[in-house]
């Protein structure tokens, strides 16, 4: 078929797409390319210049041990691109399975999984993780799990809501009627047809887990030596170079993080746009 | 003459939403039907909105299980056998939804929908029949068809792949529930008869399900009137039609549309279709009939053989 | 009077320009009640939508005019649009019932377009309400009941009686039935039929339905493509159809007439996103040769006000009867 032909002709036309795709391919680029073009080893060292000021060879100036602030905004792409992506498909596949299960099974089961969803839909996420984290230690992969792990509730609950519409589709009840088994009837017909709220919700989740990690970094949870815009931000603070007024030292990373979510939201809009059909237009 | 279907006092009731229920509040969709299809007959089920008569299709094709009764199709009970004989009787009874929006999964090809009963059943096919049942339910040349998906076909199209899809896997018996309703009144005669054919090659047995008894009427052999869970008259199609003597009947047969002006259509009747719960003895139409009497009010009307072959549940008879 | 002249209307889609409406014309007599007769793609109810003004965005009004006694009312400005519509001219369509307002009493919805439009205070529009409910068939008893304690076809009766509460001269009913069950639909027709007889409304009854249609109309308008295929009386439609579509038309109505055998139409509706060339019903039509591929839809007389669109018609290729 010409689905995909179709789709990238729709998302081509879509302005918010295309805008979200040109800030999340030039943030991508920037985490691929961070060798090339960081000046300096983000974690090379040099006590002779302490807090230095932008200047023409570190635009944005150092930090307390001299690390050049540009080369470390580049590289700290690939830790909010990596924690984001991973964590929201973590995310993202926890409450497909979740909203599946709970929308087509009912009762009992659907009480229990919908209770936990409230459970992490109330709770402070972030006191939560910042408990957690701290309990497991600050690797990536704990910090993608815990966030992951910490906000699939919103998806489930999306992915629920269809479910329970789609299952009482005639071409369900068909499938029923020739003796089709309820793992069948989940994967095979009702799957296939909430996918398409699936891509808008991973880019939300992305971009939520970006927001996240840089939150969590921020407060001190997570891997304070690898490079990250959180960190950057975090080491601002308490070198205090926010009160004293060293924009260059705190705006490029929070610029960036909101950029970049901003970008993944955009993207999740669109395919919304796309993807749902009750949005768009009726063709055909 | 060997009977397919055969229900006996079937019963449907639902617990009312949202309330706390004593028994007595239940909803009766069913109250105690009685059916029989013949083999290679159909035979009609005609209501309103509310009267019972999806339900009735739905517990015959197996999604929804009866409060009490019995359903047998070729002699094997639907609900109180072995799961083998349960899994083999589904396969041999077919339903054609009224929907041809919803009854195809938008993502399936026409070929992977006409094929999902037989895989589901484990039939063994090959290309060929999917090919001759497409053909026989006119949308040809079959490959033309075969790689679409449901949104690249117009309402009828669909509609035609949902009776292939019923048909392929060589059912005994079919559940038809409003399968023109939703269709363009050009078209509806049409699939009228292709749908007939197919049954009279095949010798299928069917029952067809409506709120136009005028469908009813030019497909069926016999039609049962359903009110509110009950079969209120049942009878050779033309003696039910043309010669109608329960008063509701009376009333759905002069609702039908017919050519020509009219200044003012008179349909005896009052008010409007209601719940149904236990609390109301005697006959359920009494609240809407003109002639209703003392004794509606307190005794069921059974359903009696008013004349030959011919049975009204009514205190006038 | 209502008088449509050369009316083509069209929508833009993803896949171009899809013409609903093509030349339309119809003149509608006070008074009277005009049925519009059509399937899927017809372009009835854009035909209902373009006299309200009620099109969508992404619609064009390529060419032609409305007129209201007298009073061309398409390109007007919203203010005087708004005396026209809604005052003039109302709308009842299908899914009409399931637009009251949940929250609001029947006689509050029936009332409010008087204080909309400033036509009376509060007491004055209750007055004239309840007038309009009891005209309607609804007695006092669901005048303060919310929409969810009625049922649908009092629901409709509702919406018809908001329809009318301000007197308009003119009520455009769109498949006003349609899914209400069969002896709802007798109550609501008598009622429309009643608002015409008793004041003096003219109706335009639209509906895919045409024995229906057939048991309401002084005339009769079949649409088919966007184009019409036929006008003219109720009863010379009936009695001496021209158009081999209307025949089928005829004769695939299930009167329930024992032994009578029912003739379908072969094919499946136009596709008006891909009409064919000539006469739109070609390709279903047994009668179809010469001169259809290239039929301009120049109607042909067949007695007064009774126009036929076919270019077989008086050839005496397409003479047979029903």
């Amino acid at each position: 078929m010409n689905d995909d032909f179709s789709f990238w002709k729709e998302f081509k036309s879509n302005r918010k797409g295309v805008a979200g795709l040109i800030i999340v391919g030039f943030f991508a680029m920037m985490a691929l390319l961070a060798p090339l073009i960081s000046p300096y080893d983000p974690n090379a060292t040099n006590p002779s210049l302490f807090l230095a000021p932008s200047s023409s060879v570190h635009i944005f100036g150092t930090n307390t041990l001299g690390q050049d602030l540009f080369s470390r905004d580049v590289y700290g792409a690939q830790i909010s691109l990596i924690v984001g992506i991973a964590a929201g498909a973590v995310a993202v596949a926890i409450g497909l399975v979740a909203g599946l299960v709970s929308g087509y099974m009912g009762g009992l089961i659907d009480e229990i999984i919908m209770r936990v969803v409230d459970f992490f839909i109330v709770i402070p996420a972030i006191v939560f993780m910042i408990i957690v984290a701290a309990l497991l230690g600050p690797s990536l992969i704990n910090i993608i799990m815990v966030i992951g792990l910490l906000s699939w509730a919103p998806t489930a609950r999306i992915i629920r809501s269809m479910v329970l519409s789609i299952r009482e589709w005639p071409f369900v009840e068909s499938a029923k009627a020739n003796n089709a088994g309820n793992t069948y009837i989940m994967f095979r017909h009702i799957f296939p047809n909430v996918t398409s709220v699936l891509y808008g919700n991973a880019m939300l989740a992305i971009s939520a887990a970006i927001f996240t990690q840089a939150a969590l970094v921020f407060l001190g949870v997570g891997n304070v030596t690898s490079i990250s815009w959180g960190e950057i931000i975090r080491q601002a603070y308490t070198t205090g170079a926010l009160s004293s007024g060293d924009m260059l030292y705190v705006l490029p990373p929070g610029i960036f993080i909101f950029v970049l979510i901003f970008g993944f939201i955009l993207m999740g809009y669109a395919l919304e746009e796309i993807m749902n059909p009750r949005l768009r237009t009726i063709k055909g | 003459m060997q009977e397919v279907l055969k229900i006996e006092n079937l019963k449907k009731h639902y617990k009312p939403r949202g309330r706390v229920a004593s028994r007595s509040s239940y909803i009766k969709a069913l109250d105690g039907v009685n059916l029989l299809v013949p083999e290679g007959e159909i035979h009609s089920i005609v209501g309103e909105t509310g009267s019972g008569k999806s339900t009735l299709g739905r517990i015959v094709a197996g999604l929804v299980e009866p409060t009490e009764g019995r359903v047998t199709v070729n002699g094997i009970d639907m609900f109180n056998s072995s799961r083998d004989k349960v899994r083999d009787l589904r396969k041999k009874v077919q339903i054609i939804f009224q929907d041809p929006y919803g009854s195809l999964n938008p993502r399936f090809t026409v070929k992977k929908i006409i094929e999902e009963p037989l895989k589901l059943n484990h039939v063994e096919f090959d290309r060929e029949r999917i090919t001759d049942i497409l053909r026989k339910v006119g949308l040809t040349p079959p490959e033309d068809y075969m790689n679409r998906y449901p949104h690249e076909l117009s309402g009828g199209q669909r509609q035609r792949v949902s009776i292939a899809r019923s048909f392929v896997v060589n059912p005994s018996f079919v559940v038809a529930d409003e399968p023109v309703s939703m269709l363009d009144a050009s078209m509806r005669v049409s699939f009228l008869d292709l749908i007939a054919e197919i049954q009279r090659e095949r010798g299928i047995s069917m029952i067809l399900i409506s709120h136009d008894i005028s469908i009813a009427y030019y497909l069926s052999r016999k039609i049962n009137v359903l009110y509110l869970g009950r079969i209120v008259e049942y009878g050779n199609a033309d003696d039910v039609v043309n010669d109608a003597m329960h008063p509701y009947t009376k009333a759905l047969v002069q609702s039908v549309p017919k050519l020509g002006k009219i200044e003012e259509k008179e349909v005896e009747i009052k008010g409007n279709i209601q719940t149904s719960s236990s609390s109301i003895s005697g006959c359920k139409f009494r609240d809407r009939c003109m002639f209703a009497m003392e004794k509606c009010a307190t005794e069921d009307p059974g359903l009696k053989e008013v004349k030959k072959d011919h049975y009204v549940a009514c205190h006038l008879y | 009077m209502i008088k449509i002249k050369d009316l083509t209307v069209s929508y833009k889609s993803r896949t171009g320009k899809v013409r609903a409406l093509d030349s339309v014309n119809a003149e509608i007599g006070n008074g009277e009640i005009f049925g519009i007769v059509g399937e899927s793609g017809s372009g009835k109810s854009t035909m209902a939508m373009t006299i309200m003004g009620l099109l969508p965005r992404n619609s064009l009004i390529e060419a032609g005019s409305i007129e209201v006694d007298g009073k061309e009312i398409i390109g007007l400005k919203p203010e005087e649009a708004r005396k026209i519509r809604g005052k003039k001219i109302s709308l009842v369509f299908q899914g009409a019932m399931n637009t009251l307002n949940p929250l609001m009493k029947i006689e509050d919805q029936v009332a409010e377009p008087l204080l909309i439009h400033r036509e009376a205070k509060r007491e004055e529009a209750l007055r004239r309400a309840r007038e309009t409910l009891e005209i309607i068939g609804l007695d006092s008893y669901t005048w303060k009941k919310y929409p969810h304690e009625l049922s649908g076809g009092m629901k409709q009766r509702a919406v018809i009686a908001t329809a009318i509460v301000m007197n308009p001269g003119t009520i455009i009913a769109d498949e006003p039935s349609t899914a209400l069950d069969v002896i709802t639909q007798v109550q609501i027709m008598n009622i429309l039929r009643r608002l015409q007889r008793e004041m003096d409304i003219t109706v335009i009854f639209i509906s895919h339905d045409f024995p229906l249609v057939s048991e309401m109309a002084d005339r009769i308008m079949i649409l088919y493509g966007g184009k019409v295929s036929e006008v003219g009386s109720n009863r010379k439609i009936l009695e001496e159809p021209g158009h081999p579509y209307t025949r089928g038309l005829i004769n695939s109505v299930p009167t329930m007439t024992p032994g009578r055998r029912l003739e379908a139409i072969p094919g499946e509706p136009v596709n008006i996103r891909d009409p064919p060339e000539g006469c739109r019903f070609r390709p279903r039509c047994t009668f179809a040769g010469e001169g259809c591929e290239t039929y301009s839809y120049k109607p042909v007389e067949a007695g007064q006000g009774h126009l036929v669109y076919c270019v077989k018609y008086g050839e005496g290729k397409n003479a047979g009867s029903s």
